[in-house]
């Protein structure tokens, strides 16, 4: 029996105890080597201070406040243009002429670089919140547009033969077969746009806005609040991580039945 | 089951198929094949790979047209997909993320039949193919033969008159094989369908066949049509009795003094 504990334990130390080890030795040297190689609190500030900024900006709710807003445009972003490109793909792979007449013109559209419309959706949608859910759905679009045509057209021949002889509709066919098979696939590009999405609501609030994360980050950036911002940046972290982690939690709760080698395809 | 359909006589006349591959080449794969299927038979279709036995099984599916001749089923002349048709692959071709249930099911969804019927019958159905126990499992939980098991379930779903099945167990070792076949005959004979099987392995066809069409490579010609004289019913010990190793012995042969065929008595 202790023996087994004995083991137990030991796996949970080699297991935890490694990572734990570099999070410490990362925050011990953030806080002393600044002091120690005398680099000015200004530039990187101990870890103290940031804790303390970070303290304040949550008690102030300044921090929350802006957390709502630039979480609100990233994920209704995320929602709009990852299900728009869910959709597109669907129509895309159903119909040839629907193929003939989109696909080059979101071809040469997926080589722009999407944060170079930032400053253009500004000028259209203004200063609010639509303009960052623009950008925010324009960079999540096409990363789930590509992988989901890939799922769409990455299936066993025999499956659609079986739907074939059991004479099932267009509508039957997809539904039963070809929107759960290209569910891994789709994935794929979710968890890329999820991560995406964050940096296109970001840069949103760069080129021009009034709430939001990014607006506390230049202003803290105007005032050379350098701790301030490293508070902001951990928020930022812990944020895009959490979105991250839910998205990999749905993948894995309705994916569950695809091999490994699958579920992690186009994953970074 | 009570209500089971009776198997179809099945006709093919002078059935040809011409297929043009991507270079722009006309290839002959099958050539002028007539036959009659009796009611309630068990056929095996043998051959070389590359004959086209599976494009025999696709016509008579009707997912594939014949470029001519005709195939009919009772009294229709085939001319697409048909629901008294049930199908199974090589590959098991299950959904992975139905469960064995769900999987055997998925037909009565399409067909749209009414749903208390269709999961009793689902029930009935995995209790003949032994799976009972595995209902609510997932296939990827399965063996290689459970799963070919669930798929000879799904096919008999929708209780169709004919089954058509394009080397079933192609993909599994000799044991399982051999426990398949037995398997097989005894669905078989509580649910008398007219079977199409083709196979590659004279065994397997001299053992489950009533008669056995022996297809001739590129293009596809019916050669001959055997008929196999063992009682039924056949068990695992009727592989043991000289007549079962005499007609195997003596199609070999036949096939070993067909020199294109020597890849199919392997």
């Amino acid at each position: 029996m202790s023996m087994l504990q004995g083991l137990k334990r030991s796996k949970f130390v080699s297991r935890f105890l490694p990572p734990l080890l570099t999070g410490i030795t990362i925050l011990l040297m953030w806080e002393f080597l600044p002091r120690l190689f005398g680099i000015s609190a200004l530039l990187i500030p101990p870890l103290s201070q940031v804790a303390f900024a970070l303290w304040n900006g949550l008690s102030s709710g300044v921090i929350q406040e802006a957390l709502a807003v630039t979480l609100f445009e990233a994920l209704t972003g995320y929602v709009i243009g990852s299900g728009l490109g869910i959709f597109l793909a669907a129509v895309i792979t159903r119909s040839e002429l629907a193929e003939r007449a989109l696909v080059p013109y979101l071809v040469s559209l997926q080589s722009v670089p999407k944060v170079a419309l930032a400053p253009l959706l500004v000028v259209w949608l203004g200063f609010g919140i639509g303009s960052k859910i623009a950008i925010a759905g324009i960079i999540s679009f096409f990363p789930v547009l590509i992988s989901s045509i890939i799922g769409f057209t990455t299936i066993e021949s025999e499956k659609l033969e079986l739907m074939r002889s059991l004479c099932a509709s267009r509508w039957q066919t997809f539904r039963i077969v070809y929107f759960p098979n290209a569910l891994p696939f789709i994935f794929a590009g979710l968890n890329v746009a999820v991560v995406f999405c964050v940096t296109g609501a970001l840069v949103g609030e760069f080129v021009g806005a009034s709430k939001g994360l990014g607006v506390l980050l230049m202003q803290m950036n105007f005032n050379m609040d350098i701790a301030g911002m490293f508070s902001v940046l951990i928020v930022l972290a812990c944020m895009g991580g959490s979105l991250h982690a839910f998205v990999r939690f749905l993948h894995r709760k309705l994916v569950f039945w695809a091999e490994p080698e699958k579920m992690d395809q186009g994953t970074p | 089951m009570t209500t089971e359909q009776r198997g179809a006589e099945i006709t093919l006349e002078a059935v040809s198929k011409h297929f043009v591959t991507r270079s722009g080449e006309d290839v002959e794969a099958l050539a002028d094949i007539s036959c009659t299927v009796r009611s309630g038979e068990f056929i095996c279709i043998v051959g070389a790979s590359g004959c086209g036995k599976s494009t025999i099984l696709r016509i008579i599916a009707g997912l594939v047209q014949p470029t001519s001749g005709t195939v009919t089923i009772g009294s229709n002349r085939v001319t697409g997909p048909r629901r008294d048709i049930g199908l199974v692959f090589q590959s098991p071709v299950l959904l992975p993320w139905r469960t064995v249930r769900q999987n055997v099911l998925m037909p009565a969804q399409v067909i749209g039949l009414p749903r208390q019927q269709a999961q009793t019958r689902a029930d009935e159905l995995l209790e003949l193919v032994g799976l009972d126990r595995f209902a609510d499992s997932y296939p990827s939980e399965l063996s290689g033969g459970m799963r070919q098991r669930v798929s000879i379930a799904r096919s008999l779903m929708h209780d169709p008159a004919t089954l058509l099945m394009d080397e079933p167990f192609g993909a599994l070792d000799a044991m399982t094989r051999d426990t398949m076949n037995v398997e097989l005959l005894r669905i078989w004979q509580l649910q008398r369908k007219t079977v199409l099987l083709v196979t590659h392995s004279i065994e397997e066809a001299v053992f489950l066949a009533d008669r056995i069409f022996v297809i001739s490579p590129r293009p596809g010609r019916l050669l001959e049509i055997i008929d196999v004289k063992l009682p039924r019913p056949r068990d695992s010990e009727t592989r043991n009795k000289p007549a079962f190793i005499k007609q195997v012995t003596s199609l070999r042969e036949k096939f070993e003094s067909m020199p294109e065929q020597k890849e199919a008595a392997q």
